[in-house]
């Protein structure tokens, strides 16, 4: 019998020196994955700092990936931290990914996946012992021989050391970086001799931090991990939410980690709100509930929300857009499907004790959600009439995203009947959406009926949607409406100090940067074509302090004033600009365009920013093969308010953040 | 592979898309001819009636002229699918659209670019009836929208982003091929048909078409199935 160590056998298949000297080398099974990741495992290397973290008691899965040789099978697995065996069923179930990945000299490279390959779970494990942990798995093959792999994980002790907070709120600008916050204070609150008129909501936080947005497995996260460390503590790969990679293709299998709302539901009964601007399948509010690799999958998503998340994280507030995935699939507009749906393995759901779930796209899901007690809200005027004694809600305000700020208020300046067919919110056939300080309002109404706290999850999506589609106007507005909710949150905790308020984004993106200001008025800027349109980028001296009128209702009145603000992408993909707000909105694919009238309006929205400012914008070239701006791996602020929000300063890994919104809540600050 | 035994009538030019200026600013702003003048807020409330629009002007930009209308044929529009506002639970059909079920109607849209990729993330356009990547294809039939679109089922199955107003158009003609991709407008004529229906892809198709019989097509070279391009922001 021959032990050695995962490492020297991962190593050694690969590299010419192991193959020549020695054959016994490869006749033992190889470990090729061992889940939490750690650096351990990966690279033999044990110093700091420890991937994957978790809070004492909180719930996660073990894995590992194991090869036999040619002939033989595996027949045992064992997992042992520090040295002693967990208790518990290991189920097996077969690789299924075509590539595994295999590291070599420590650079980790993708490999066919060798037969009989099989991942080994222990579901469902949880410590409370504080500290560094040698995770440590003994694989047994047919023929009796064993090889084992170590990793290492950490339990972070949550020190008692002053008051706790009772409600945790996180605000989350999709996409928004410091640039996007500054074009928003300037638009919303303007710069007279080099001093900010007024301050943002957000401005107004007292306590500052920097934040590193790096995924698991690259440094441009997508908003699925971004936003999943600050639910989870933890690093997930690009697209996925509140698991850890794994090496089937099944996507509800992932080895999953306890989530915030789940853990302080279970310890103490804290309830869960979750709203966003974006379809709630979205995967910034998406990493705030269930559990999947692949953040596509919208019917198993919100499936999960009501199966999983309502009675174990104790979801109570649930809105945004997104309809499409509570109708049954006879419902025209439905986008429930089998392929998006989620069934999971039976293993998985006795160890959670969790529902399988069922492949069921004819469900009826938003009734579902009344039976099990929430009030429905499917436009601003209903919710703005729930009852007082509403304590579930469920807001679904139109069939995916939500209309943007700008053209919510647009439709909102243009409000009767007559005008209607002039909106864009019209033409999509959901003239009455709230703003999001409107929906926060009333998350937090029916939030604070529970008296043990709660945490609340507010995304500002289209931020990032925006950015995406570099409409720099609509950007800024949903900046400003973001900071509008920020205002509410702000006065909340004013009226309930032991409230954490925390206003942070997943990850920047476009590459934002306010370059300058237009040099002449916009009557002059209507003049110009392509050939000199460029020429009116006023940059250092004659940018000068650009002015924003602003309406009653907090947002300007034109945003192309003389002498405006002008931005640049920096991740940008090809596009067109004249530097004008854009009449109309990229056309969101998503959203279903409506009947006569106002559909033809809709039909002529463009696809594309290449589509955009044809007539007398200049190209601008992007850097990214794409055909919208990309995410980038630039730092993000985070602002932080309340009990606990000290804890907040300085640079922090996003996976901090979780862990000091816990520290705050479970053992209190001074 | 040849584009055409179906009855796909020729090619429209571009549809012209109109652009517009930006949008009249509120009449009720203040002046902001002076780059460093204090702003004043105002109050919209009192606000004179709003100019007209760009949308508006854009909601009146008439369609590029078609062909003359066969006789039996009605013309047929994306805008003409579901009523608005939209209520509280699912789309409903306009009051045209069912009548039109069972009748020969003409529309213009866009083919849809269906795309697989295998795991070394080469892109192909969509095979005929088959089942890769755990999605079943089916030969015969594409995917009509009001505009360009393009989907990937390798990345997001069949929860993509396409609009729920789809015509499902199948093509008798080719009944076990499959359709190249043709990008630009199409000019399409056949029977409608509206309602929920199962299709063999998993989809739920809401409006159908089943094409004519082609008249003598042309035969003309398939163009190269386009890049991704999703609006799915991450």
């Amino acid at each position: 019998m021959k032990t050695m160590s995962c490492l020297l056998v991962r190593c050694g298949l690969a590299t010419a020196a192991l193959l020549a000297g020695a054959s016994a080398l490869s006749a033992a099974p190889v470990v090729y994955r061992l889940t939490p990741p750690s650096t351990l495992f990966s690279f033999n290397d044990a110093l700091p700092p420890i991937i994957a973290r978790f809070l004492p008691g909180q719930f996660f899965d073990l894995q590992c990936t194991v090869s036999p040789d040619a002939g033989q099978t595996i027949a045992g697995v064992q997992f042992l931290v520090d040295n002693v065996a967990v208790t518990g069923s290991v189920a097996s179930t077969p690789a299924t990914v075509s590539t595994i990945t295999n590291v070599v000299g420590s650079v980790a490279i993708n490999i066919a996946t060798p037969a009989n390959t099989q991942v080994f779970t222990l579901r469902h494990y949880a410590t409370n012992t504080a500290g560094v942990h040698t995770l440590k798995v003994v694989v047994t093959q047919s023929d009796a021989q064993t090889v084992n792999a170590s990793g290492n994980f950490e339990i972070q002790a949550i020190n008692t050391v002053g008051r706790r907070a009772k409600n945790i709120i996180i605000l989350i600008g999709d996409g928004m970086g410091s640039s996007h916050r500054t074009a928003a204070r300037i638009m919303g609150k303007g710069v007279q001799m080099g001093k900010a008129v007024d301050k943002l909501a957000m401005d107004k936080f007292p306590v500052t931090g920097m934040v590193e947005t790096s995924s698991l497995n690259s440094i441009v996260t997508d908003s699925a991990p971004g936003a999943s460390c600050y639910s989870t503590g933890n690093k997930g790969n690009n697209n996925q939410l509140n698991v850890f990679p794994d090496d089937t293709t099944t996507t509800f299998d992932n080895p999953r980690v306890e989530t915030i709302g789940e853990y302080l539901a279970r310890t103490g009964g804290k309830s869960l709100g979750i709203i966003t601007t974006a379809d709630v399948f979205d995967a910034t509010p998406a990493a705030f509930g269930p559990h999947t690799s692949a953040r596509a999958n919208g019917t198993g998503i919100c499936d999960q929300y009501l199966d999983e998340i309502v009675p174990f994280a104790n979801l109570k507030v649930l809105m945004g857009g997104g309809r499409k995935w509570f109708l049954p699939s006879t419902t025209v507009g439905s986008a429930r499907t089998s392929g998006s749906d989620s069934v999971l393995p039976a293993e998985l759901a006795t160890a959670w004790g969790r529902p399988v779930g069922a492949l069921d796209v004819n469900r009826d899901l938003l009734g579902d959600f009344q039976t099990a007690g929430f009030t429905y809200a499917p436009d601003r005027t209903s919710l703005n009439g729930i009852a007082n004694s509403t304590d579930k809600l469920l807001g679904l305000f139109t069939f995916s995203n939500m209309n943007v700020a700008k053209d919510k208020i647009d439709g909102r300046r243009n409000n009767s009947v007559s005008t209607l067919s002039n909106t864009v919110v019209g033409a999509y056939g959901f003239p009455d959406q709230p703003m999001l300080d409107e929906m926060a309002d009333k998350a937090l109404q029916v939030l604070s009926k529970n008296l043990n706290g709660f945490v609340l999850m507010i995304e500002g999506a289209s931020i990032d949607k925006q950015a995406h589609n570099m409409d720099t106007e609509r950007m800024i507005e949903d900046t400003i409406e973001f900071d509008n909710a920020v205002e509410r949150c702000r006065q909340f905790q004013i009226a309930n100090p032991d409230t954490l308020v925390i206003i942070t984004a997943d990850h920047e993106c476009a590459g934002v940067a306010i370059i300058g200001a237009s040099t002449v008025t916009n009557a002059n800027l209507l003049t110009k074509t392509s050939s000199n349109i460029r020429a009116v980028v006023g940059t250092f001296d004659l940018a000068g302090f650009p002015q924003y009128p602003l309406s009653g209702d907090g947002y300007p009145t034109t945003t192309d004033p003389d002498f405006k603000m002008l931005i640049g992408y920096a991740a940008n993909a090809d596009r067109n600009e004249d530097w004008l707000t854009n009449p109309l909105p990229l056309r969101d694919s998503q959203q279903p365009t409506s009947g006569t009238p106002y559909g033809s309006i809709v039909s002529l929205l463009p696809n594309l920013p290449t589509n955009r400012d044809t007539t007398n914008g200049f190209v601008v070239t992007g850097q990214v093969n794409d055909t919208t701006a990309a995410h980038t791996a630039g730092d993000i602020p985070l602002s932080a308010l309340g009990r606990g929000s000290v804890l907040f300063t300085g640079y922090m890994d996003n996976t901090d953040v979780f862990f000091k919104m816990m520290q705050a809540t479970l053992g209190g600050s001074n | 592979m040849k584009l055409s035994a179906f009855a796909l009538l020729p090619l429209i030019a571009v549809l012209a898309v109109p652009t517009f200026a930006a949008e009249t600013a509120d009449p009720t702003a203040a002046s902001t001819s002076a780059p460093l003048g204090r702003r004043m807020r105002t109050d919209i409330a009192n606000a004179p009636a709003a100019p007209v629009s760009a949308v508006a002007r854009a909601a009146a930009a008439p369609l590029p002229a078609l062909p003359p209308l066969p006789e039996g044929v009605t013309e047929l529009r994306f805008e003409d699918f579901f009523q608005t506002p939209v209520g509280p639970r699912g789309l409903e059909l306009t009051a045209k659209l069912k009548a039109l079920d069972g009748k020969r109607v003409r529309i213009v849209g866009h083919m849809v670019a269906e795309q697989i990729s295998d795991d070394e993330g080469n892109i192909s356009g969509l095979p005929g009836d088959a089942v890769r990547n755990g999605i079943t294809t089916v030969a015969g039939r594409f995917l009509l929208a009001a505009t360009p679109q393009t989907t990937n089922y390798a990345h997001y199955g069949l929860s993509e982003d396409l609009p729920p107003q789809l015509v499902y158009v199948t093509v008798p003609e080719r009944a076990d091929a499959p359709v190249p991709f043709k990008a630009g407008p199409l000019l399409l004529m056949g029977v409608l048909s509206v309602g929920p229906k199962s299709e063999r892809d998993d989809r739920i198709s809401v409006v159908r078409i089943k094409l004519d019989p082609s008249p003598a097509a042309p035969a003309t070279a398939p163009l190269p199935v386009q890049s991704v391009q999703s609006n799915n922001n991450k």
